[in-house]
């Protein structure tokens, strides 16, 4: 903490010194110990320094007019370190009686002793000199930019602490994920229309809430589910029912160019459509591209809780759709409470045959394949159907060129003569071949 | 020929030589025998030209592989290209920058038009020294022994993952003659080879990855496809030249089954039916326009939905009168609005070759002669079209187009 506080204050007055600002701080006045003269010197002096932008470089021509005034400067931080410093020795009445108190009978009290001792303190002088140096290191503000900016971020930081905080490499957090959405999404922020839109959300939460107590006491879930008939989860009957989806596509984080959208078709179904490109972005990061998504919300509460699907009762899933050829993929999303289980997703290939003809396709559950991120995973499970969180579908099929699925409708059906639970093997591995 | 590899070696003694281009396709491979000839003296490269890519730096452009060499070859096919894998290896003994070697050629691959050729593949995994790199200890395999040919193998891998490139059980060896068995490619390979032949005939409309470009057979599966709906379709195929008046000369691919002839025998006299178009169907890669005929489906009795949980109005056939709702069964060319009657492609998608089809179509449809045939064609058949269309994946129908219009 020491060194932090000397660091500030000689900062914030000689920035105030400086004739360029426009805004003189108000620090100025809380450093009485500022020698009256050195007030009318560092301005000369430190105007030369703004003069060239280099001050760092020794071929730089009035070589003695920055050497006098570093040393002035100098002079000077190690005054407002030698006053702070005195100040804090201070005994203060309440602070002793403390600090008697720890040391007796505490087996630390040696150990703080010894530790004082070898602490590197350096004279002030020598203390002033790195403090100087380091903030004539530091690059000239923008003439543009805001200084009082500069002022607050280095009240809050100290200066090298600032350094480490700007980097441009990006963290690599191989075992923590840190943000459900892996980075993407834009950050909220702090509004007005926030607030709104927060106590206008109230009315429908609130019916919501009514819902689900309604529900509650009236307990009277669906048990039995009758073998061979489609419960409907999600249809496109109304333009409204294209609001609880999510339409996604790589263009939308400049990832690649494939756009897409989901409207309602004449015929008066959902449709999904748009142009896939493979084009790859030249931003030297990205290796492959063109994928577009559609991706139901997430199953919650009233309230913004999350909750899940229940889809135990079913063994397939059943889609009646209208595609131009190409394979889609089903998306099953059980995201999970852990960071692990953030991105788990179960997918199996959505086959179109193209043409007019409407096609239903049932698909069980057994067959859908683990993944995490798009990446098929060793050790292979079947899906969770209490804990589905969303359902999508993908087109990611690497051929450029328009794309069209017409959905009817997505549902479920109970076939109870279907045994299988899992289509792939689920053997343990040798040791060390997979993520055991 | 020293270190020409294991293949060679094997194939030298006789083993076979077994070449699948993709199982998907008949599940069966081709036997071929080496298509290089070992002589490199006999090569239309020069080493020259092998070698700048991968070992030296380009003094002009100061990139230490330079790309333009494999730019430069002049005839870009599968043998140029086992040729370069072969001069590189008979000359490059100490193997000196064979990752970059590896890099170069992967990048250069769909250039030759080899990207979905195993042999390729594999001729490439066959410059990884083999041996040198297995790790002895469990550390060395856990951080990853030789990180960069391991992450080449991963990344050569990739490609064949995503060109669809099944790899056979030689890999296997070869990859284990390179990494060991707990190196990272080997169990990227035992992945590929878990998951990769369970999907390769899925797809209920599969059809085989060696496809032709050529816009006819391109259109009659495309037909097939689209009519499998019906397995009793017939596909009908005629010329444009057969028709009186005709302004082209192209070729017609229509599928009709008998259940949509009747259908369109039934139709009262005088019912508007439709030629719409121009729709997508895409087989493979390849995207194929179509056309329909169709009619309105109005007479169509939507069936109540019965409340079967409801048991005050339980219908009991001994005790209940007959009932009045029994409809027949539509056909499943009658949809939701419209009666399917039948589709086709055609050489050049014009209205004139569409109108040659109605034609042609009423020799088995008498009807057609009472019914309106309205044409409400989105777009006139050309290119503009299709200007949206990027990239390397054709569109049908602009060859289609080019092509009569040459035969024109």
């Amino acid at each position: 903490m020491d060194r932090k506080h000397p660091s500030v204050s000689t900062k914030q007055s000689a920035r105030v010194a400086d004739p360029n600002d426009p805004h003189p701080h108000p620090v100025n006045t809380r450093t009485p110990e500022q020698p009256p003269d050195s007030g009318a010197s560092s301005p000369r002096a430190l105007s030369s320094r703004n003069d060239h932008p280099q001050v760092n470089q020794p071929s730089e021509p009035p070589k003695k007019k920055p050497s006098q005034a570093k040393k002035l400067v100098t002079n000077l931080v190690a005054n407002l370190i030698k006053a702070e410093q005195e100040k804090k020795s201070q005994p203060q009445p309440g602070c002793e009686e403390a600090a008697k108190l720890a040391s007796v009978g505490s087996f630390l009290s040696t150990f703080r002793e010894k530790a004082a001792k070898y602490k590197p303190v350096g004279t002030y002088q020598s203390r002033a000199i790195i403090e100087v140096q380091r903030y004539l290191e530091e690059d000239l503000l923008d003439d543009r930019q805001d200084p009082l900016l500069w002022c607050l971020i280095t009240a809050k930081v100290p200066c090298g602490l600032l350094r480490r905080a700007i980097s441009t490499t990006p963290r690599k957090d191989l075992f923590w994920e840190r943000d459900p959405k892996s980075g993407y999404g834009k950050k909220i922020k702090f509004s007005k229309d926030l607030v709104i839109d927060g106590f206008t959300a109230l009315k429908s939460e609130l019916r919501m809430l009514k819902r689900e107590v309604v529900e509650h006491w009236e307990s009277d879930p669906v048990i039995v589910t009758q073998p061979g008939f489609e419960h409907k989860v999600w249809d496109f009957e109304k333009p409204e029912d294209l609001n609880t989806w999510t339409v996604t596509s790589d263009s939308d984080h400049s990832e690649g160019y494939s756009k897409c959208t989901l409207s309602m078709s004449p015929e008066g179904h959902g449709l999904f459509s748009g142009v896939l490109s493979t084009d790859v972005p030249k931003d030297g990061v990205i290796k492959r591209a063109g994928y577009c998504s559609i991706r139901s919300h997430r199953a919650r509460k009233s309230f913004k809780r999350d909750s899940y699907l229940d889809w135990s009762n079913f063994t397939h899933l059943v889609i009646r759709c209208r595609g131009d050829g190409r394979s889609y993929l089903m998306n099953v999303a059980t995201t999970g409470y852990y960071d692990q289980l953030w991105n788990d997703v179960f997918h199996y290939p959505l086959y179109t045959r193209g043409g007019p003809y409407w096609q239903v396709t049932t698909v069980p559950f057994s067959k859908f394949f683990f993944s995490s991120k798009g990446r098929i995973q060793d050790i292979q499970h079947e899906v969770d159907l209490e804990k589905i969180s969303n359902f999508g579908f993908t087109i990611a099929d690497s051929i450029n060129g328009p794309f069209r699925l017409e959905i009817d409708y997505i549902g479920l059906l109970s076939d109870p003569s279907v045994q299988e639970t899992f289509a792939y093997e689920s053997y343990r591995l040798p040791k060390g071949i997979a993520a055991t | 020929m020293m270190n020409n590899g294991i293949l060679r070696h094997l194939a030298g003694r006789g083993v076979l030589w077994w070449s699948i281009s993709r199982p998907a396709v008949n599940g069966f491979g081709q036997m071929r025998l080496p298509v290089v000839d070992n002589s490199v003296a006999s090569s239309r490269l020069s080493w020259s030209q092998v070698k700048w890519f991968c070992t030296k730096k380009n003094e002009a452009t100061k990139e230490i592989v330079s790309w333009s060499d494999f730019q430069s070859v002049e005839e870009k096919s599968k043998e140029t290209f086992l040729e370069m894998i072969d001069i590189y290896k008979v000359k490059e003994r100490l193997l000196r920058g064979h990752v970059e070697f590896i890099y170069t050629a992967l990048k250069y691959m769909e250039e030759f038009g080899v990207e979905k050729d195993l042999e390729i593949y594999k001729a490439l995994i066959d410059i990884l020294p083999k041996g040198k790199m297995i790790p002895r200890n469990m550390f060395q395999v856990e951080f990853m022994h030789y990180p960069k040919q391991q992450q080449c193998a991963i990344d050569l891998l990739e490609q064949m993952e995503l060109n669809g490139v099944i790899p056979d059980w030689d890999m296997e060896d070869q990859l284990v003659n390179v990494f060991g068995r707990r190196g990272h490619p080997v169990r990227r390979y035992w992945r590929m080879m878990y998951w990769m032949p369970k999907f390769k005939n899925a797809s209920p409309w599969a059809v085989p990855d060696s496809l032709t470009t050529d816009p006819y057979q391109l259109a009659v599966h495309a037909i097939e496809r689209i009519s499998s709906v019906d397995i009793a379709t017939k596909v009908d195929i005629y010329k444009t030249v057969d028709v009186e008046n005709s302004l082209e000369d192209t070729w017609i691919v229509s599928g009709q089954s008998p259940d949509q002839k009747e259908l369109l025998a039934k139709l009262p006299k005088g019912t508007p039916v439709y030629v719409e178009g121009r729709y997508r169907v895409f087989v493979q890669r390849n995207a194929v326009t179509y056309f329909v005929l169709r009619a309105d489906n109005k007479a169509q009795k939507k069936p109540e939905v019965e409340n079967y949980d409801d048991l005050s109005n339980m219908y009991i056939p001994l005790f209940s009168k007959p009932r009045g709702d029994i409809a027949l069964k539509p056909t499943v060319h009658e949809q939701d609005d419209s009666i399917i009657l039948a589709v086709c492609c055609t050489g050049t998608s014009s209205r004139d070759s569409l109108l040659s089809w109605i034609r042609s179509m009423e020799k088995d449809n008498p009807r057609l002669k009472d019914l309106t045939v309205v044409f409400t064609l989105k777009a006139p058949p050309d290119e503009t079209g299709l200007t949206e269309v990027t990239g390397r994946n054709e569109i049908v129908q602009d060859s289609n187009s080019k092509r009569s219009e040459k035969s024109v």
